[in-house]
């Protein structure tokens, strides 16, 4: 019997012995990134998942903030009282409102931007850092400056733009209405450009000559988008996605400067709900269980938008 | 077998991660030697450069104690967030401005140390000492106190045929003079901010409290009445007539207190809710106005006014030797004639001590003269329970403005009030 041909018994010896190496090697590679990834996920536990345990056991007690030694176990009374408090369930209407919208709007327009934006044109880096330079201040420095903007008084900088063209002045932020278009507006404009850049920086992974092959087949600028750019840009707008729905959840600063959560509760978050009622009142229970609630709200949410994430990249493979 | 530097990179990582977090422990509060330089830590509720000439003046007086100063910018609501954080971190400032919505927490965390029997407690007025008292004990030291009062412009109201001295001081004849300047081509006669709506009625429910023996709010607290039944009826129900006849417009809900001080300030608006504190811009703008006032529900209605005693000073209860001497010394220098100064000068407080006499602007002699002079001064949520204070006021003023918007009738927004009461019970 030759060396090349080798019984089945030994065959399968020698397939297990191979696996086995795979194997080990594997894990040794595994072990090796592990030893990079140990601060990150240090990092993680300590400032995500203990902080998020410590919040449950807060929850189902009646922790006034300053000493949890003499704090007493109140069971789920916590759970039923957020969900009794309208206020609360103001703040979730809003913040799902403000999320999805600012998600959907912002994707919309900064991909084209984007595209737009990557083209060269005299003043196209002025133009790119015009874009990214208003995600810069702080949301809540935006809300204080645009509230002088959109002031629902005569005296407001809008209203005594459109009094020049015989236009009364518009209650921006006094009608329930125009203060959550109001919000929305500015979030969309401060979060556009920055979003527009993450954009540019996958379009410019794109290979050209998947366009000069495209143009030589003679698909005009929209087929190139759509069957080209669009398909290698999943991954960056699933990234974009992500970091939108995320932000937007956890929205605060931004109607909280500009209008108070108001007019009376129509910008109203469910951060300001943790805030105003559970911290700000010491009822640090009340304010942990919002937050156990709000944070499975949210890791739901964003599990969905993985999960369709993907079915699209793969689609779209 | 060659050197690995990938273990000894990660356990660097780790060390550099774990470094800051370490320095987030609780810190031991040294004593300080009887006789070396003593280090204070003051952490306040106002900007350091408010507090300059206080901080300055002490360390002059005692050369020996170091004041390391320490606030956070922001409103009132941000800086007890902050000192509850601080607190609970084991972080506790040596000397600190005690909110007296937060004392009752304070005390029942062991946090500050009684100043009952301190000698500069002598000098603090009954008033002052009363909202910083627990179960019997005085826990801060309160040397200042406030007041709202109504800012009123004398260039407009005299289109209307007004003048300092026919300022109308009931509720009707107030709405009379709204009427008229708006006739008279005011088109802003009266604003109040979206964070302060429904200015008048503390002032008059202040006044109805004061004729028995507790507070119509701690009644409420105490389940003897309903918001609907006293808020809703009565006092909401009144204050609605502006939105109803069209003298309170529904911009209002829409407005931050900067938007309101800066229709006052530029001579577009001719009344708002004010306090001393607007003293400096007003005499910036140029303005020829006065603080007048709150007009109450009926003529012959005694005066009153939002406000109280001011966030008192607290001595931390955990400290003792030559740094619990240095604390008190600064708290006796803080009520002190030149203390006292350096406060009204540099915070645009109002000293309510025994041992001084306040030099107002002239502008603000009325309020005082009305309001702090005899203490008829009131503020809802000291009837509240302490646990939800802040979240209770701030869903008034949401509730009005649902009744500027002409979605809830005040008695809705009365009632939901009732809800959130019962929340906070809970």
């Amino acid at each position: 019997m030759s060396a090349q041909t080798l019984s089945p018994q030994a065959e399968t010896m020698d397939q297990a012995a191979h696996d086995r190496a795979k194997k080990r090697i594997n894990l040794r590679e595994n072990l090796q990134a592990g030893e990079f990834l140990l601060p990150v996920i240090l990092i993680f536990v300590v400032i995500t998942i203990i902080p998020f345990l410590e919040s449950f056991v807060f929850s189902l007690t009646d922790y006034s903030g300053y000493d949890f030694s003499s704090a007493k176990f109140v069971g789920l009374e916590n759970y039923v009282t957020m969900f009794k408090d309208p206020t609360i369930m103001a703040g979730l209407g809003f913040t799902l409102m403000y999320a999805v919208l600012t998600t959907l709007i912002v994707t919309i327009i900064a991909l084209p931007l984007a595209v737009v934006l990557n083209k060269k044109f005299w003043g196209h880096n002025f133009a790119r850092s015009v874009f990214f330079f208003l995600s810069i201040p702080s949301m809540a420095l935006l809300g204080l400056v645009w509230q002088f903007i959109v002031s629902p008084l005569p005296s407001g900088a809008v209203n005594q733009f459109l009094s020049h063209f015989g236009v009364s002045a518009v209650p921006w932020l006094s009608n329930p209405d125009l203060a959550r278009g109001c919000v929305i507006f500015i979030a969309v404009w401060a979060t556009i450009g920055w979003h527009a850049t993450l954009y540019i920086a996958y379009l410019q992974a794109i290979p050209s000559d998947l366009y000069e092959q495209a143009s030589v087949d003679g698909a005009n600028g929209w087929q190139q988008f759509i069957h080209i750019t669009l398909p290698q840009m999943t991954p960056a707008i699933g990234v974009s996605v992500f970091m939108l729905l995320t932000s937007g959840l956890k929205v605060y600063d931004l109607p909280f400067t500009l209008i108070g959560g108001g007019p009376g509760h129509a910008t109203y978050t469910v951060t300001q709900s943790i805030i105003v009622t559970g911290i700000g009142s010491n009822r640090y229970g009340l304010g942990s269980a919002l937050g156990v609630v709000f944070f499975l709200c949210c890791l739901v949410l964003v599990l969905v938008q993985q999960a369709v994430t993907r079915a699209i990249e793969k689609r779209m493979a | 077998m060659g050197f690995t530097y990938k273990p000894v990179i990660a356990s660097v990582a780790a060390l550099a991660l774990a470094m800051p977090l370490a320095a987030c422990g609780s810190s031991s509060s040294s004593e300080g030697s009887s006789n070396g330089p003593v280090t204070l830590s003051f952490f306040a509720n106002n900007t350091e450069d408010t507090y300059k000439k206080l901080v300055q003046g002490f360390q002059k007086k005692y050369p020996n104690i170091k004041i390391k100063f320490s606030t956070t910018s922001g409103a009132q609501a941000g800086y007890q967030q902050t000192l509850q954080t601080r607190i609970s971190g084991g972080q506790l400032p040596d000397v600190f401005v005690a909110p007296p919505e937060q004392l009752g927490s304070l005390v029942k965390a062991n946090a500050v140390k009684d100043l009952t029997n301190e000698s500069f407690m002598s000098r603090i007025g009954d008033e002052n000492k009363k909202e910083s008292t627990v179960n019997g004990k005085v826990y801060s030291m309160s040397v200042t106190s406030w007041t709202n009062a109504f800012a009123y412009n004398l260039d407009l109201l005299k289109k209307a045929g007004y003048t300092k001295d026919t300022i109308p001081t009931d509720w009707d004849g107030f709405k009379t003079m709204l009427k008229k300047l708006k006739a008279a081509g005011v088109s802003e006669p009266y604003l109040e901010p979206k964070g302060g709506l429904g200015a008048p009625v503390e002032a008059w429910i202040g006044y109805d409290s004061s004729k028995s023996k507790t507070s119509i709010d701690q009644q409420i607290t105490d389940k003897k009445t309903t918001f609907a039944k006293t808020y809703g009826k009565k006092y909401y129900a009144k204050w609605d007539e502006l939105v109803k006849e069209g003298l309170l417009p529904k911009t209002v809900t829409g407005l931050g207190d900067d938007q309101v001080r800066s229709e006052f300030s530029s001579g577009r608006l001719a009344v708002m809710n004010s306090g001393y504190w607007d003293v400096n811009t007003f005499n910036q703008a140029k303005l020829n106005y006065t603080f007048g006032p709150i007009p109450m529900l009926k003529k012959g209605d005694t005066p009153y006014a939002p406000g109280s005693a001011d966030s008192g000073y607290a001595i931390s209860s955990k400290i003792s030797g030559a740094k619990l001497k240095a604390a008190e010394k600064f708290l006796d220098y803080i009520s002190s004639p030149a203390g006292l100064k350096a406060e009204q000068d540099g915070l645009g407080l109002i000293p309510a001590t025994k041992n001084y006499s306040a030099k107002l602007d002239e502008h603000f002699a009325t309020p005082y003269k009305l309001y702090l002079k005899p203490g008829h001064v009131y503020l809802n949520s000291l009837g509240w329970p302490i646990n939800g204070r802040s979240a209770l006021r701030a869903e008034t003023y949401s509730q009005l403005a649902e009744v500027v918007l002409g979605q809830e009738s005040p008695m809705q927004a009365a009632q939901n009030l009732d809800d959130k009461m019962n929340t906070l019970r809970s």
